[in-house]
């Protein structure tokens, strides 16, 4: 389990061989998007983006994580939160919006219906978070009273983006960048409450704009509003969401899910994401792994015409394959999930074994950040100013397939995937965060290259690469002495300790240096 | 012997510079060296000013197959293959500092001289030469990878000191040794060949230490021990003093 410069580069050529062209207009009419969009299919997508969290799940997983029952009860109201509210989400009487995914307990929407009808996307992002709200406190948390309640906070965006979608068979996911869906998922706080940024706020109707409240940076809250005069303005806009109806389509799947049927077991090979569901889910000690792309919104959004967003789509597409390779076949990890130009991963290999689970998680990290350095920039020099912001901890995570038929996400649920996911957006391009406990167990030779970084809050290092450590390592080899054999080939030399028939044996000088 | 007379306004022979020498077989013999183990390399003349050089990339790679092309550019002295040939770092790849043993110009400095692996007498001396400076910029990139920038691997200490080392090795390592003999380094007429050995052995230098002198003399030369010794002021300094003085140097002395 190695990263290999010469494999990477030929898989990323390989790749971009049968890519083929990128097409790229803007959506004018009404489609399903899991139907249009594709790898080189792509779209200028108008619409608001909505990201609603459980915003105290981390709490809420640590303190049920030693009893199995509670542990049960909580994976089958998640897997009930996700099922309703993609119901809230998707069905055309209520919201008619895509759900695009669910981020463990945080979903991702996209409002784009009614096309370019940029008051009412805005007012449908505002009522789907209030809605939310309202559902989880009067029907799902009086429905489980044997959890602690789920808080809720969201956050909205409205403009443009770029639709496309990975395109590996049976593990399609759709893939949106651009600004709105960052800022949207930026702004989401964990005190429980609802935002939205100036965009969606400029746009709205009087009746929705009195009940936002300026918290300045170009971000508004939403503030609370009552049963009666939510159900008002529903109507006034025409959504058919039906308090009653949610709480026996609740009831109908508390039944469907009894408490009995929730299994989760450890795992001793790597885990079968595809067998993963409610009734057979994993609870492992795991390193959660999120690589992202440091800078690609701005990226894509600098592109001044459509062969430059073409051109960046395409390299956009290298990246999230061979992060997504490096992780699976590199170092034989779970790629879990694409967000955007987001990769999360998961290592939970050798069992229970934290030393080896972090130490592989670490050197994944590093071949990811070497695909990045050497591979994509040899192949596409246009990602030159490109790099990836790795993000890791580890922890115990369960891992699952929640939702509805069809709809099932694969999600990583756990304090561990929580902060993983926040140190990465803590470092910087080209760094690698690892937490305090990842760094503890982590073998000398790694922990060398990380230091702590008090702004990041996580041990950080800075452009480590497969290379980097390699030629680090190589130093105590130079210091012991001994001859060194160095073999020629057509794509360069290689000097090392391997005997081999066409090397040549070298002793290395004695360097010396005049005064300086 | 009789003295050469100088005649004034005779031209000196022209003298062929080397790649013309036995007609270019030593150009066409080390062509034929480097082509397929330094293939990126290639030899530019120019006649004018009759000199050649040996330029190009050097592409070295990681085990894990990361390319990094050094450019280099080798300068063959007037006197080569009788004198070795220096190599430089052309496009500042590295900084040009003797922590780094660069020379400013950023010739690479890849061994003392008295210590030098060049052989004018092997037919393959420019491969070995080129292997050594392969070794030589590898050090680099893992002194670059290194956190603290060390130099890796064994090298002496920089300038003078450099030159003390390598007499205090030839001496058994003995800074006594060294301190006794400093005088007769820096005044070869101070101790006859039947006085005392300065070393304090009470036998005659000639039965004493006198070979070891004069193989140290005809390794670095007589001329370069006396300003290198004389620089250091070694004469008078006590054990101690030598000691801190080698060991204060920033590159690493071997034990």
């Amino acid at each position: 389990m190695t990263w290999n410069y010469d494999r990477s580069r030929d898989r990323i050529q390989a790749h971009l061989d049968v890519m083929g062209d990128v097409t790229m207009e803007k959506l004018v009419r009404e489609a399903d998007l899991n139907n249009l969009l594709s790898e080189t299919n792509c779209r200028e997508i108008f619409g608001a983006h909505v990201y609603v969290q459980i915003s105290n799940f981390p709490q809420l997983a640590s303190q049920d994580a030693d009893d199995d029952d509670s542990y049960k009860e909580l994976i089958r109201a998640v897997h009930i939160y996700q099922r309703e509210i993609g119901r809230i989400v998707e069905w055309v009487q209520i919201f008619d919006a895509l759900r695009v995914h669910f981020q463990g307990p945080k979903l991702h929407a996209l409002i784009y219906r009614p096309i370019d009808d940029d008051e009412e996307l805005a007012a449908r992002a505002v009522l789907l978070q209030l809605v939310i709200k309202d559902f989880v406190k009067s029907v799902f948390n009086p429905a489980f009273t044997d959890c602690d309640d789920f808080l809720i906070a969201g956050g909205a965006d409205l403009g443009d983006v770029v639709g496309t979608r990975n395109g590996s068979k049976g593990d399609r996911e759709l893939l949106f960048i651009g600004s709105p869906a960052n800022a949207a998922a930026k702004i989401v706080s964990s005190a429980g409450q609802l935002h939205i940024t100036s965009n969606i706020y400029d746009v709205l109707g009087d009746d929705l704009k009195e009940i936002c409240e300026d918290s300045g940076g170009d971000v508004y809250r939403i503030a609370a509003v009552g049963r009666d005069e939510l159900d008002e303005k529903l109507e006034r806009y025409g959504i058919g969401w039906d308090r009653d109806a949610s709480a026996k389509r609740i009831d109908e799947d508390i039944e469907k899910f009894p408490l009995r049927d929730i299994c989760f077991g450890s795992a001793d090979v790597a885990i079968d994401l595809d067998s993963l569901s409610i009734r057979n889910s994993k609870r492992v000690l795991a390193a959660s792994i999120f690589a992202d792309v440091s800078g690609f919104t701005k990226y894509i959004e600098a592109c001044q015409t459509e062969d430059d967003k073409k051109s960046a789509l395409r390299v956009f597409h290298a990246i999230r394959k061979e992060t997504s390779r490096v992780i699976r076949n590199d170092f034989s990890g779970l790629r879990i999930q694409f967000q955007g130009d987001r990769a999360q991963g998961l290592v939970h290999l050798p069992k229970d074994n934290d030393e080896k689970i972090i130490e592989r998680a670490v050197n994944t990290a590093i071949g990811i950040q070497s695909s990045m350095e050497h591979a994509i920039k040899d192949c596409l020099p246009e990602a030159a100013d490109l790099s990836m912001a790795v993000g890791i901890d580890i922890g115990t995570t369960l891992v699952s397939k929640l939702g509805t038929r069809a709809h099932r996400d694969r999600i990583c649920l756990g304090e561990a995937v929580e902060h993983a996911a926040i140190n990465e957006e803590r470092v910087d391009g080209k760094q690698i965060g690892i937490s305090s406990d990842a760094y503890d167990v982590l073998s000398k030779d790694l922990k060398d290259h990380f230091s702590y970084d008090r702004r990041a809050g996580c041990y950080v290092a800075t452009g480590l690469t497969e290379d980097k450590l390699e030629l680090a390592a190589k130093a105590a080899v130079y210091q012991a002495g001994g001859a060194f054999f160095i073999k020629p080939s057509s794509s360069g030399i290689t000097i090392n300790k391997e005997e081999s028939a066409s090397a040549t044996k070298v002793i290395p000088a004695r360097s010396y240096a005049p005064e300086s | 012997m009789p003295r050469r007379s100088y005649r004034p306004g005779r031209t000196p022979p022209k003298v062929k510079p080397w790649y013309e020498r036995d007609g270019g077989n030593r150009l066409e013999h080390d062509r034929a060296l480097t082509a397929e183990p330094y293939p990126d390399l290639s030899y530019r003349i120019d006649s004018e000013a009759g000199r050649a050089f040996l330029e190009g990339s050097f592409t070295l790679r990681t085990s894990c197959g990361v390319p990094t092309a050094i450019a280099l550019r080798v300068v063959f002295p007037y006197l080569y293959p009788k004198v070795e040939p220096f190599a430089y770092d052309v496009e500042n790849r590295f900084p040009h500092n003797s922590d780094r043993h660069f020379h400013t110009d950023g010739c690479c400095c890849l061994w003392l001289p008295p210590e030098s692996l060049w052989n004018p007498d092997d037919a393959n001396s420019l491969r070995h030469f080129l292997d050594q400076v392969a070794i030589f910029f590898d050090k680099q990139l893992v002194c670059d990878a290194s956190a603290g920038k060390t130099w890796p691997g064994d090298a002496h200490s920089h300038g003078v000191a450099g030159y003390v080392e390598f007499v205090r090795d030839l001496l058994s390592g003995s800074n006594e040794l060294l301190l006794a003999l400093a005088p007769v380094f820096v005044n070869a007429s101070l101790v006859g060949r039947n006085d005392q050995c300065p070393c304090g052995s009470g036998y005659k230098f000639k039965k004493c230490h006198w070979s070891i002198v004069q193989e140290i003399r005809h390794r670095v030369g007589s001329a370069t021990l006396r300003d290198q010794f004389n620089k250091w002021k070694l004469l008078g300094a006590d054990v101690a003093k030598l000691r801190s003085t080698v060991a204060e140097q920033p590159c690493p002395v071997p034990s």
